[in-house]
């Protein structure tokens, strides 16, 4: 495989119908994920959904979108790595969210998503105005993943505190 | 755009079998429907709808649905309301889905098209069908004959609505709230 078809870095087409698209993949990801909760986020653009699991535990998911018709690319599910640039705020801010930020990023003529956590990244460079976040193949969004993401993020959450370092 | 649908059926919606609550059938016959609706035709080039969410609220319809210009400006409007079942099954030509008359009469009295869309949550199918004359019982299923993820049943909706607004559409008023 060739370098181009390894690595793709994508952008958002900008366009209205691709983010509603998105939205609308991102919903349907997440509503067949059936252990959850969706609450829509009204009042900030740092993250779009909160998802509640039925113990009580949120998640907050951002959600991107690109069209891969409009950036000529065939077949983007095979591409090893998609890499999306973010603003720097929003991996600030998801570093400091006390629940867990997943961004999800669909392509909104294959609907072929994949996501990466936020919070978990290295923080921005001091200054730093944007962030390339990788996304790869592994992470593909389907109700599997979903739920084993959950299930991570979970007993993540039921470790005590200091386990880690232990 | 078949394939495609059938792609993110296989993705998201056959997963095992498990016991949905009527909220989470409803909840999900509505994404797939809003899904459905925000998929462009013609190989992804042209966008037909735009679905906006009502809220539990809102009484008789789920969405209010523009139908889109070549430049996404609206063009007309119609009405829907979405019932999911996990009751379907292949074999039948029909769905089974449950509408009282009196809720069914009041999509017909609404003053634009109105429209029924029937889920098959098992399969992620859509189906549309007009609400267009008044029944005296309850409707319990609709015609699988028009799948919404369908290409061409897509572009007929577009056109049959539109040729609605064209008939009825917009003329100037008296209106009494004059300013700008």
């Amino acid at each position: 495989m060739s370098e181009a078809q390894a690595v793709l870095h994508l952008k958002s087409s900008g366009t209205e119908w691709v983010a509603r698209r998105g939205a609308a993949l991102a919903q349907m990801a997440l509503v067949t994920t059936l252990e959850l909760t969706i609450f829509e986020n009204l009042r900030s653009k740092a993250y779009d959904y909160a998802v509640a699991t039925e113990d009580g535990m949120f998640i907050r998911i951002r959600v991107e979108a690109y069209s891969s018709r409009l950036a000529g690319v065939e077949r983007v599910e095979c591409i090893l790595e998609l890499r999306w640039t973010l603003s720097a705020d929003v991996v600030r801010q998801a570093r400091a969210s006390k629940a867990p930020v997943v961004l999800l990023v669909f392509d909104a003529d294959t609907a072929h998503g994949r996501y990466v956590r936020l919070d978990v990244l290295p923080a921005p460079a001091r200054g730093a105005r944007s962030v390339v976040v990788s996304l790869p193949a592994s992470n593909r969004v389907d109700p599997a993943s979903l739920k084993c993401l959950v299930a991570e993020l979970r007993g993540a959450r039921r470790q005590p505190a200091g386990s880690s370092a232990a | 755009m078949q394939l495609l649908r059938s792609l993110v059926a296989e993705t998201f919606f056959l997963a095992p079998v498990v016991v949905l609550t009527p909220d989470q059938i409803g909840h999900l016959a509505e994404v797939a429907t809003n899904e459905d609706f925000s998929m462009p035709v013609q190989d992804g080039q042209r966008v037909l709808f735009r679905a906006t969410r009502l809220g539990d609220k809102y009484p008789t319809f789920d969405f209010l649905v523009d139908i889109l210009g070549p430049d996404h400006d609206s063009r007309g409007v119609f009405f829907v309301q979405v019932k999911g079942t996990t009751r379907a099954t292949q074999a039948s030509p029909r769905i089974p889905i449950a509408v009282g008359a009196d809720h069914f009469n009041r999509m017909v009295e609404a003053p634009v098209p109105t429209y029924l869309v029937g889920v098959d949550v098992n399969r992620r199918a859509t189906y549309i069908v007009a609400a267009h004359r008044r029944r005296t019982a309850r409707v319990s299923s609709i015609t699988r004959e028009f799948p919404l993820g369908s290409d061409a049943v897509k572009l007929a909706l577009h056109d049959e609505v539109a040729e609605y607004w064209k008939a009825n559409g917009r003329t100037l008023w008296n209106t009494r709230f004059w300013d700008v």
